[in-house]
């Protein structure tokens, strides 16, 4: 089975987010806990995935442009459907972990932190997912 | 691999009309051709629209298109191949 426009850009995704997850939390932890520093970290990792994200996303379209013009059908709906399921599920666990780190001393700053890894950690699961449900069937 | 408990027999039928291609057939009842290598290969079961575009390309009745697999039976099933 060939990869469909859709795979290709879930897998421009998760590239983009292991990239923006690698490079901020790796650099995240080395610096210390000041806020215009997190803050011109964060600010500059966010403009690096959203700019990462559209350039990987053009590139597939690019290569792929009659099927990038294509509506989702059923099948690509519901995969979509039920990955976000589980990405529902992981953020909540994720919140939830990051709101009891107050009850351990957390510093605001890890705190957001916290509640970013489990957003950007709900949001790879989900490409997993979707990946996983591309290949095997669903 | 995920299997689904509904059959098919899509790929006979397409050779039969003059060997169709699945990306001819995607475009005739409006899904991406992987959503058809899906269908035939048993790995998704499509809704009944769908269906019933399928068997309206071939101009079958459904029953003709898919047939349910009962659970037990589904082990035994292997897919038609390219």
């Amino acid at each position: 089975m060939n990869t469909s426009f859709r795979e290709k850009s879930v897998w421009a995704s998760l590239v983009a987010l292991l990239v923006f997850f690698a490079y901020y939390f790796n650099r995240v932890r080395s610096i210390p806990l000041e806020k215009a520093e997190i803050l011109t970290l964060f600010a500059g990792s966010v403009v690096v995935l959203v700019v990462l994200q559209i350039a990987l996303q053009v590139a597939v379209s690019l290569v792929n442009p009659k099927d990038a013009a294509q509506p989702w059908d059923e099948r690509e709906r519901l995969i979509k459907a039920k990955a976000g399921e589980v990405f529902g599920v992981v953020l909540a666990i994720g919140a939830l972990f990051s709101a009891s780190t107050a009850f351990f001393g957390a510093h605001p700053l890890q705190m957001a932190n916290a509640i970013l890894l489990s957003l950007v950690g709900a949001q790879i699961v989900e490409c997993v997912v979707q990946l996983y449900y591309y290949r095997r069937g669903i | 691999m995920a299997r689904t408990h509904i059959r098919n027999h899509i790929r006979t039928l397409r050779f039969m009309a003059g060997e169709m291609t699945q990306q001819a057939l995607a475009e005739q009842i409006g899904v991406t051709r992987q959503t058809v290598v899906a269908i035939e290969k048993g790995k998704y079961s499509p809704s009944l629209e769908v269906a019933f575009k399928i068997a309206r390309v071939f101009r079958k009745p459904l029953e003709e298109v898919f047939q349910y697999q009962p659970v037990e039976a589904v082990f035994l099933y292997q897919p038609e191949e390219d």
